[in-house]
């Protein structure tokens, strides 16, 4: 609808560039009274489907979502790779430390007379090496690769080889208290097995390839082509 | 249609991620005051510290105790090791709070939403420093009366 007075396109009762009363609309003229006709048999056509909530993704393009940011989200396989290769670092820091313990722990307050005593050491260490080595070791690790590293360049050693960063939802690097809030989520989850694989399965199907720890850290993981 | 996206999805997953995970130790695990049971036969499973010098590791009984508190035994859990039932409890309580957070984002309630996440970042860490006390605090009681009966 155009203002009368000045001519600027305008809508609502006054014209919103001069303020001049944009008068009364035309009704639209009232359809001729029709015979009764009888409803239709059958059932009426099938509404159109609803669109899909998020668009196909085509590889090399950004997808775009309404009220969430445009990245060029990283996809699940190189994240896994990255993680493969962070989870690699926590290994050779365990496994030395799981013998070592488990050879003191044999040899303890007694002279260690037989191999056999230092491998029921090491056998023995099953269940502190699920309940304490191996979070506390991926905690600790994690300060550095996953805290100190993401606050500081954005990427992990793992994530630097397959070349991702770590966000937030401005582009910007995490702050040290949303990266160190990441990590202890991740760690949190290894004690709830369920939890840590729907975790490590989320970005499968998301639209953002968000895991669930980083949907509670807002941060998102976006392709590094650059590495830096 | 993608149902990831949906509101409250995420947060509903992780809450039944975490009863699924309660509800599979309740059925595949019992536990009693020795020894835990994957259905029904004992996992010969020993802590090399306690089997050796009769002392307790800090995760001793930790086991027993969170399937006895998935049992509903929180007493028996308690007396075997505190931190278990902390730990027990505490999965719970978060699988509650990833529910009622799914559902104000389902309802798209800004305001129980706004709540729930104020709450849940404020307890959340209080909770995580009580539990490790009452699992420290246990496990030195633990210590100390197997050092009294050595």
């Amino acid at each position: 609808m155009f203002c009368p007075k000045c001519g600027a396109s305008a809508s609502g009762a006054f014209c919103n560039t001069c303020g001049a009363p944009m008068g009364q609309p035309v009704p639209a003229p009232a359809p001729p009274p029709q015979a009764y006709q009888p409803p239709p048999q059958g059932y009426p056509p099938p509404p159109p489907p609803p669109p899909p909530y998020a668009p196909p993704y085509t590889p090399g393009t950004a997808p775009v979502y309404p009220g969430g940011p445009v990245f060029d989200y990283a996809q699940w396989g190189t994240r896994a790779l990255g993680y493969i290769v962070d989870m690699l670092i926590v290994c050779v820091v365990v496994v030395p430390i799981y013998f070592l313990f488990g050879v003191a722990l044999a040899g303890l307050f007694a002279t260690m007379s037989t191999h056999s005593e230092v491998g029921a050491g090491i056998a023995n260490m099953g269940c502190c090496m699920f309940l304490i080595i191996v979070p506390l070791v991926s905690l600790l690790v994690g300060l550095y690769n996953s805290v100190y590293l993401i606050y500081t360049r954005g990427f992990s050693i793992g994530q630097g080889v397959v070349k991702i960063k770590v966000v937030n939802a401005q582009g910007q690097l995490l702050s040290g208290g949303t990266a160190f809030l990441r990590l202890l989520i991740r760690v949190v989850f290894q004690f709830i097995a369920v939890l840590s694989i729907l975790d490590m399965l989320w970005p499968l199907w998301d639209e953002r390839r968000q895991t669930l720890h980083d949907k509670i850290a807002n941060s998102y993981v976006i392709n590094n082509p650059s590495g830096r | 249609m993608n149902c990831a996206g949906r509101p409250g999805f995420p947060a509903f997953m992780m809450g039944a991620a975490v009863f699924l995970q309660a509800a599979l130790g309740r059925m595949l695990l019992s536990a009693d005051t020795a020894r835990v049971y994957f259905l029904g036969r004992p996992i010969l499973l020993e802590c090399g510290l306690r089997a050796r010098y009769g002392l307790p590791c800090p995760t001793c009984g930790m086991t027993r105790s969170v399937v006895m508190a998935l049992h509903g035994d929180w007493l028996g859990a308690w007396s075997m090791a505190p931190g278990g039932v902390a730990a027990a409890a505490g999965m719970l309580l978060f699988g509650c709070a990833a529910f009622a957070l799914a559902f104000s984002q389902w309802r798209r309630s800004v305001r129980w939403e706004g709540s729930l996440t104020r709450g849940i970042r404020r307890w959340a860490p209080l909770y995580g420093a009580a539990a490790a006390v009452v699992w420290l605090g246990g496990w030195a009681a633990q210590f100390d009366a197997a050092l009294r009966m050595r």
